[in-house]
């Protein structure tokens, strides 16, 4: 039996998609069979974000209605990963066109057949969220380093708890430590303090993210891209929780060396957690 | 050396130019704490999420309520219908002001537990009030105003004090959570142990 993850945050753009994808194709990439949903009813992205889109014929409506046969053949299998599968989302459709025990349902029979199931959850705390968790067994919080996505998390914790849904963790996305040293921006540990939930990981601010995105290749085959990195070692911890075995990287380009050189590490402006 | 009042020695003149100079690099070098924009960040959400919790969460309030009604009603009677309590935010804190109209006092004459018997059996104006304050200037500073100034009511109301202090964090916690599976303890931290990455860079 597998398990069913939300992906979510209160505020939008703060990286659930981007999460979605990449942890997805991370867990992919350490052999487990993986489902991402993308739950944003009439605002069809994480396709595009994994560059899939070109392949859509059935989406979650079409399952949930059961305009086809099942939901296998709404699927799209990413041929660059052994076990990566999209349920896309409708574009067409509004919010209100799947029920929250359909959704139950879809979570249930997806449980059966996969190791982990995410869900990509729309931004808001209406309809569309409550859709999205309320076949979640776990789900993981996107915030950003800035006040109103941690205020947004917060309210959103409270309604997953009101929910009894108990088991979250925080990601911490976009983060720059630079600015953190030079007491510009909220630290992890600031977050942590006023929200008090336990991290999963933090994801560095990096270009990569918006090229990967542009390209339709995910950030995780990407050769020294910081945050893939942390997205695979936030995959990692998903599997086993206890995991301490995370992958490191080390720039060898010119320019990383001579800014080692002058700058020492900040000049990355990140530290791997 | 002959001085006119008003008039400054070298020496004082000296001691004023070092002044001068020290407060000149201080206010150069010094980071004060509005430079801190992070902290600032921090406390502001803090702030505001006390708010939040308690006008999302009703459900807070009303069992905080609840159960200083049945703290206070063992020692005094209350009014029950016209408790007001709110938080009021004052500036740079949040406080959580109640108004609590006390009917009569109880004779206190029995042993409480843990503590040991309090012997004050006078008779207490009836219809006075109890104001209570818990001002939050920061985690710890908690006050609370009496009204009333007998001894063994002072010693009642240090009790209440604690019992408060246990009532009314100062972070408002969310709606008490029902966890459906527990883990075991390890399992639930992420491991926030540095990884390598940096050290190798
Ligand atoms: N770690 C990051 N570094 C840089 N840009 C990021 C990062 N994470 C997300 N972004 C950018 O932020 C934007 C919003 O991300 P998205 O995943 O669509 O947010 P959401 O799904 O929460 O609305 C995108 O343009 C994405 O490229
Ligand atoms: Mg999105």
């Amino acid at each position: 039996m597998g398990k069913v993850i939300v992906i979510t945050s209160g505020k939008g753009g703060v990286g659930k998609t981007v999460t979605t994808a990449n942890i997805g194709a991370s867990l992919a990439l350490e052999g487990k069979k993986v489902v991402v949903i993308d739950a944003d009813i009439g605002l069809r992205n994480l396709d595009l974000v994994m560059g899939l889109e070109n392949r859509i014929v059935f989406d979650i409506v079409d399952v949930i209605e059961k305009k086809c046969r099942s939901y296998r053949q709404a699927l799209i299998r990413d041929k660059r990963f052994k076990s990566l599968f999209l349920l896309p989302s409708s574009q067409s459709r509004e919010k209100d066109s799947v029920s929250p025990n359909q959704m139950v349902d879809l979570c249930d029979t997806l449980r059966e057949h996969f190791d982990f199931v995410l869900i990509d959850c729309p931004a808001g705390i209406e309809q569309g969220f409550k859709n999205a968790i309320i076949g979640s067994d776990e789900s993981i919080i996107v915030t950003n380093p800035e006040v109103s996505s941690v205020r947004d998390a917060d309210r959103v914790i409270g309604l997953l708890e009101a929910e009894e849904k108990s088991e979250h963790w925080l990601l911490v996305n976009r983060m720059n430590d630079g600015l953190v040293k030079r007491k510009k921006m909220l630290s992890v540990e600031d977050i942590t303090e006023v929200l008090g939930i336990d991290v999963i990981g933090i994801v560095p601010e990096d270009e990569n993210v918006l090229f990967s995105t542009n390209k339709g290749i995910p950030l995780v085959l990407e050769k020294n891209s910081l945050a893939g990195v942390s997205y695979r070692n936030i995959a990692r911890k998903l599997i086993d929780p206890n995991c301490t075995q995370e992958i490191e990287i080390r720039d060898d380009g010119f320019w990383a060396k001579l800014k080692r050189l002058f700058l020492g590490d900040r000049s990355f402006g990140y530290k791997a957690r | 050396m002959d001085i006119k009042p008003g008039e400054q020695t070298d020496q004082e003149d000296n001691n004023n130019m070092i002044d001068d100079i020290v407060e000149f690099f201080t206010r150069i070098f010094k980071k004060t704490e509005s430079d801190d924009v992070g902290l600032q960040a921090k406390e502001r959400l803090k702030l505001v999420l006390i708010s939040d919790r308690a006008t999302v969460s009703p459900h807070i309030m009303q069992s905080l309520k609840e159960e200083l009604i049945e703290v206070i009603s063992r020692y005094m009677t209350i009014d029950t219908d016209s408790i007001q309590m709110n938080l009021e935010r004052k500036g740079k804190a949040v406080a959580l002001a109640a108004n609590i109209p006390v009917v009569s006092m109880k004779r206190s004459n029995k042993k409480k537990k843990g503590g040991n018997g309090v012997s004050g059996e006078k008779k207490i104006r009836d219809n006075s009030e109890v104001k209570e304050k818990k001002e939050t200037p920061d985690i710890s500073g908690d006050v609370i105003e009496k009204s009333k100034d007998q001894e063994n009511e002072k010693e009642e109301l240090a009790q209440q004090n604690s019992s408060l202090k246990k009532t009314t964090p100062t972070r408002l916690k969310r709606k008490p959570a029902r966890r459906r599976r527990t883990r075991p303890a390890a399992g639930r931290r992420p491991s926030r142990k540095r990884s390598r990455l940096r050290d190798d860079l």
